[in-house]
């Protein structure tokens, strides 16, 4: 068996029928006699096929395979492979290569890659010979699932593909280890006066939702989004859900303090954004951190850290929890007040009418993709998310991940309908993904934010040099046509102008099966960041 | 025809009286201010114009034998003795809405000056006190608030619109809610009695009063109601238990706007006139001078179709005999 055929058979093996990629010459031997049980998912961009691959590993929960094109392909795909990585996505990153026969002269597509890939990857190898592809293969796919998880890089010669295959011994891993420790930190929680929890992404990646719902009220105490993160831990119409901290230290450390003992469960502790002067010191508050990932746990605002599976953790602690009678608050008002803010706005389009519409018109089993940046902490504070896995967002700040990514997701998600909420300024960063979105009748409502520029940025800038706005050039983007690019693409689409175009706009996109794209002129107010 | 016009006890009464003269020319006009004038005039009077300040009891009807139409000249008729009406075939009307924004203006106002202490701050200064540091200790914005409206009528709806831009949230409560389209539009949530009075921080009464509701505002919805909240009444006094209403104000809420008490006025010693965050107006919210006006011309246009046999608007009674 060669080791073209070899692979194929590997990839069955670990029931991979999903390939995400986007050719060059060299992938040309890796790509003959595909065989038909394997879709091939062209994009037509490297960065919006990683884009795609992440969408579709995060909601497959497995690793996505990924065929990039030697250094172009690769240097394209580096934004993209960092938001993998900041997302902790497992990924297998195949990049083709020129063939080693004549990488002394440095042929046109050759390059160094291991060590690019190693700067977006949790693993990077080049196999020395055409026996050692599949194994190579076989531990890129384990080292991508390897805690954290990450892209794992394997650059794949031309020639090489057409050897004779060795197949290595194949092997499970269970990393979702027990953390130590959580006899005491119960101890804690239990002695504690006041208690908090916030809970991170971690949460909603181990389907641990109800773990940290019975943790929660068990202890009968509030309970935080962790700022920026890249999945919602919790559901946010709970009557002890408080909301998303603010993507600031003394923001998080004011809102945390009244507490004595503060858990903090999955993700970072803490993901910030803008650097604001002031005191990092905690107090009379007591920070814990449970997460997998050592990298968290190691830039850990917390005094203690528990490394291992959050869902574990909160099981064991939830046998050990004496539990309180919680008294949950009312949650009505919750809608009460933004139907009433949505009432104020309407007639201005403003963000609090807008998000509400969308979120009155999406179906309540909605995945909800989100690159709307200047709008996203409204967006999560609008929309219900009261089931996991329906909410994704990336971890690094990077345009262009939405729309691939709600590819990726609708693919591994066929059952459940998928939203995209991006900006106007980021989907112009991806928007060859909609061409993806046609060519594979991917039913994704696609909504536009339409402020016509970086609104995030004007926003930062009218934070940190009032009055200057005016005279800072490159935040504005103006007279583009989104209907018609996605016209092009073959999506259809609509300009939303006004209340009663988007409320009829809405409910024709969601009871069309095909990708629709609403391209919604909500109003350009910047939002006050600081 | 004879006419018996109750005029409110208003400094225009000569001009309104001159005014009634002019438009119901060729007909005999009465014009009285009080319950012994009005029992005087009704015995032959066959349209009388009615003010909720004069009731028209079960005997002033059976003592008026030519009575056909009573045309009340506000918005409430519980004034009037509808059952005896109904029975003698008389015609009872009244006129909607003509108040709607005077009284939405009032409880608007009341609103904000207790959550200012406006009125002790006033007092304070002008005895010669400077009260700042109470007043930062004190004053609250009404932005960020929820605001609950019991009764989701004309009042309570152009009550609702004004205060959607002050950026609150609005709950209200109402035997029949709004279409979800309505709600939508004016930013409105219905929820239950019990949750309006424990989610609101503003609750303002403005629902009709029938015996049933007598004093359902009592000392379990005090009980349900936030700490350092604030009730609002300018519906009717009947619907408030006030023993209920000093201790909640003793214990618990920021203050209450009253405009409308069992007995007007109040005798000297009626508890809330000393306590110190009541807000008390004299059953004036909705006859401000612009709401007298409306409210003259609606009667008067309803006594008009009455005369040209014409469908009469607003009826409570129907007068079938």
């Amino acid at each position: 068996m060669n080791v073209r055929e070899a692979i194929k058979e590997w990839l069955q093996y670990h029931h991979i029928s999903v390939v995400f990629g986007n050719p060059g010459s060299t992938e040309i031997p890796f790509l003959v006699d595909w065989p038909e049980e394997i879709s091939y998912i062209l994009g037509l961009q490297e960065s919006q096929v990683v884009a795609m691959a992440d969408g579709y590993a995060q909601a497959s929960r497995m690793p996505a395979v990924v065929n990039l094109h030697s250094q172009p392909g690769l240097g394209h795909a580096m934004g993209a492979l960092m938001s993998a990585k900041r997302n902790r996505t497992p990924l297998v990153v195949t990049i083709g290569q020129e063939d080693s026969r004549h990488h002394i002269v440095e042929p046109l597509l050759y390059g160094n890659l291991a060590p690019w890939a190693s700067t977006v990857s949790q693993w990077s190898y080049q196999p020395t010979s055409a026996e050692d592809v599949v194994p190579a293969l076989e531990r890129a796919y384990h080292e991508a699932r390897r805690p954290p998880g990450g892209p794992a890089s394997v650059i794949l010669p031309m020639n090489y593909l057409n050897g004779q295959a060795v197949w290595n011994p194949r092997r499970e891993i269970d990393y979702h280890a027990m953390p130590d420790g959580m006899e005491d930190l119960a101890g804690i929680l239990n002695a504690a006066k006041f208690p908090a929890l916030v809970m991170g992404d971690e949460v909603d990646k181990e389907d641990a939702w109800a773990q940290a719902v019975g943790l929660a009220e068990a202890l009968d105490c509030p309970v935080f989004g962790a700022p920026l993160s890249m999945r919602v831990g919790f559901p946010n119409r709970h009557p002890l859900y408080q909301g998303i901290l603010n993507p600031v230290m003394s923001g998080i450390i004011q809102s945390l303090s009244p507490y004595d003992v503060v858990l903090v469960v999955g993700g970072p502790a803490f993901l910030t954004y803008p650097y604001i002067p002031g005191s990092r010191e905690w107090g009379q508050t007591r920070v814990y951190h449970i997460s997998s990932d050592p990298e968290y746990l190691a830039r850990s605002m917390a005094a203690q850290g528990y490394c291992g599976s959050v869902r574990v953790a909160m099981e064991t602690l939830l046998t050990k929890i004496v539990p309180k009678e919680p008294e949950l608050p009312e949650v009505e008002l919750w809608e009460a007040e933004q139907k009433s803010a949505a009432a104020r706005e309407r007639a201005d389009m403003g963000s609090d009418y807008v998000l509400y519409t969308i979120g009155q018109n999406m179906p309540p089993d909605t995945i909800v993709v989100d690159e709307s940046v200047s709008h996203s902490l409204l967006l999560r504070k609008i929309l219900n998310f009261t089931r996991q896995g329906s909410y994704y967002t990336a971890s690094n700040g990077a345009l262009g991940w939405g729309l691939a990514a709600a590819a990726g997701i609708q693919l591994a998600q066929p059952g459940r309908r998928v939203m995209a909420v991006v900006g106007d300024g980021a989907s112009l960063y991806g928007m060859q993904s909609l061409w993806a979105i046609a060519e594979h009748r991917l039913p994704i409502v696609i909504v536009i934010l339409n402020n016509h520029g970086y609104t995030i940025l004007k926003s930062l800038t009218q934070s940190l040099y009032p009055g200057h706005l005016p005279a800072t050039p490159g935040l504005t983007v103006q007279h583009v046509n989104f209907v018609r690019l996605a016209e092009s693409m073959g999506v259809r689409g609509s300009k939303a102008e006004n209340p009663s175009d988007l409320e009829w706009q809405l409910k024709e996109a969601w009871s069309s099966r095909e990708p629709y794209l609403l391209d919604v002129q909500v109003d350009a107010e910047i939002p006050k960041l600081l | 025809m004879n006419f018996t016009v109750v005029l409110p006890p208003s400094e225009r009464v000569a001009e309104q009286a001159g005014l009634l003269q002019q438009l119901l020319a060729g007909h005999r006009i009465a014009v009285v201010l009080t319950w012994e004038e009005q029992a005087q005039a009704l015995r032959t009077t066959d349209i009388l114009v009615s003010t909720a300040f004069v009731p028209v009891t079960r005997e002033d009807i059976l003592s008026a034998p030519q009575l056909k139409f009573i045309q009340v000249a506000g918005v409430g008729v519980d004034h009037v003795d509808l059952e005896a009406a109904a029975e003698k075939g008389i015609i009872v009307a009244a006129v909607a809405g003509a108040n709607a924004e005077s009284v939405a203006e009032h409880v608007i106002m009341s609103t904000l000056a207790l959550l200012r202490p406006l009125i002790a701050s006033h007092g304070n200064l002008k005895d010669g006190r400077w009260d700042l540091p109470s007043w930062m200790a004190q004053a609250q914005d009404l932005a960020g608030k929820t605001f609950g409206i019991y009764g989701m009528g004309r009042i309570g709806q152009e009550l609702a619109k004004r205060l959607l831009p002050f950026r609150v949230t609005l709950l209200y409560h109402d035997l029949r809610p709004l279409p979800p389209d309505q709600e939508r539009l004016r930013g409105l949530s219905f929820v239950s009695k019990e949750m309006l009075f424990q989610g609101s921080d503003i609750i303002s009464l403005h629902l009709p009063f029938t015996p049933e509701l007598y004093h359902t505002i009592g000392a379990k919805e005090f009980s349900a109601m936030k700490d350092g909240s604030i009730l609002i009444n300018t519906a009717r006094a009947e619907l408030v238990d006030p023993n209920a209403l000093i201790v909640a104000l003793r214990t618990k809420l920021l203050g209450a706007a009253i405009d409308v008490l069992e007995s007007e006025p109040p005798p000297p010693d009626d508890p809330l006139l000393q306590m110190p965050n009541v807000l008390l107006t004299p059953h004036g919210a909705g006859v401000t001078l612009q709401a007298q006006n409306r409210i003259a011309q609606d009667a008067i246009q309803n006594v008009l179709r009455f005369l040209d046999n014409r469908p009469v608007d607003n009826v409570y009674v129907g007068g079938s005999s």
